[in-house]
């Protein structure tokens, strides 16, 4: 059960949990939405993805974006079938609950300030 | 009237202003951080920085949490340069102590007296000590963990560190005895006071001093490397205030050939 992982921590359960979930659906995740599901900090996400990766238990992939596009391009994460039966090991033992019922992302976003501006924007230039 | 709407339009514009650049400080943090987090790893280090900088420039919708997450790995970036500078005073440690000659050659018809047993001690106590310094420094560079997580670690490598300083202490009651001495106190204050401060404020104590362990640390380092300076002058025998035993007492050539 997962051989090439040293030390087993909360927050890489959480990950491994949110990412067997996506696993399970055909789906891959990127970054932010590990960090939104889960409610670790960057440096806590990075930290134990790199610790799979090293461990050859995720599958890594840029996303592709058609020439000229104006955004960068997301990375991808997603368990290969070594991590997913070391990940469905893990959650079973030390967090059989998120087996059930792993954590979703909402389905709208919440607004951020950006989108407040945006809005407040808008509707200043309307009534002008 | 006028000066109060002309105010508010002067403040939404800097606040304005400011969430937009906070996207363009973040990306530059991250870009930082990811040079400074991957270090021995540069590829890494490379789609670290692109997926980063996508991430506070795109991925995170609000440019608050944005400049959060790039404040976040800048600290992170931060804490592991400092982790690696104590690394670095690890592995200084390290190389002095691997100059303590274990087993000195016979020379002019002495022989050296600082055992394989004494090096060996000294350097099991310089590592405990640097082991517990480490666990110290994780706890810092956790923003949210605190020591309590640790105390129990931290609790086992102060008590080895003490064990090692006592036998240091035991196989030379000179100088060098006198500075594992105080190394081990050291260690054993900071666990009590970090196991004092983990049960006051139960769930994450403070930052602890570390500032008396480290000067232990870096007397025992110095300790250390003058008695093999005195070792290398004096054809092995090692001075009997340095190691506190009289060349009498110490073993034999014939005992140092073994």
């Amino acid at each position: 059960m997962g051989e090439g992982i040293q030390r087993v921590t909360r927050q890489l359960v959480l990950i491994l949990a949110v990412l067997l979930d996506a696993y399970r659906r055909n789906e891959e995740l990127h970054g932010y939405a590990i960090m939104k599901l889960t409610h670790l900090s960057g440096p806590s996400t990075y930290r134990n993805l790199d610790r799979l990766e090293d461990a050859k238990l995720v599958e890594v992939r840029w996303e592709d974006l058609p020439p000229g596009a104006d955004r960068p391009r997301r990375v991808y994460y997603r368990l290969n079938p070594a991590g997913g039966a070391a990940a469905r090991a893990i959650v079973a033992e030390r967090r059989p609950d998120l087996l059930e019922a792993p954590p979703r992302l909402a389905p709208a976003p919440r607004p951020g300030l950006s989108t407040l501006f945006t809005a407040v924007r808008s509707r200043a230039e309307g009534a002008r | 009237m006028i000066r109060e709407i002309v105010l508010t339009v002067i403040v939404t514009l800097i606040v304005d202003d400011l969430a937009r650049s906070s996207r363009w400080s973040a990306a530059k943090v991250v870009r930082w951080s990811a040079e400074r987090i991957y270090v021995s790893d540069s590829e890494r280090a490379a789609r670290r920085a692109e997926e980063w900088d996508g991430l506070v420039s795109d991925s995170i919708p609000s440019d608050i949490s944005a400049l959060f997450v790039g404040i976040s790995l800048g600290a992170f970036a931060v804490a592991c340069m400092a982790r690696r500078g104590v690394t670095g005073v690890a592995s200084r440690c390290r190389r002095a102590c691997r100059r303590l000659p274990g087993r000195v050659a016979p020379r002019d018809g002495r022989a050296g007296f600082l055992l394989d047993d004494h090096r060996e001690a000294s350097m099991a106590l310089l590592e405990a000590a640097l082991e517990l310094r480490l666990c110290l420094a994780d706890d810092v560079q956790v923003p949210l963990g605190g020591t309590a997580g640790h105390l129990p670690a931290i609790r086992r490598l102060a008590a080895d560190a003490q064990l090692r300083a006592a036998n240091v202490a035991l196989l030379g009651a000179g100088t060098l005895g006198e500075s594992a001495r105080k190394l081990g106190e050291a260690a054993g204050r900071l666990a009590d006071e970090v196991s004092r401060a983990g049960e006051a404020a139960s769930g994450g104590a403070g930052v602890p001093d570390v500032s008396e362990l480290d000067a232990s640390i870096r007397a025992f380092q110095r300790r250390a490397a003058a008695v093999s300076r005195d070792l290398a002058g004096n054809g092995g025998a090692v001075p009997a205030e340095s190691a506190g035993r009289s060349p009498g007492r110490g073993r034999s050539a014939g005992d140092g050939q073994r």
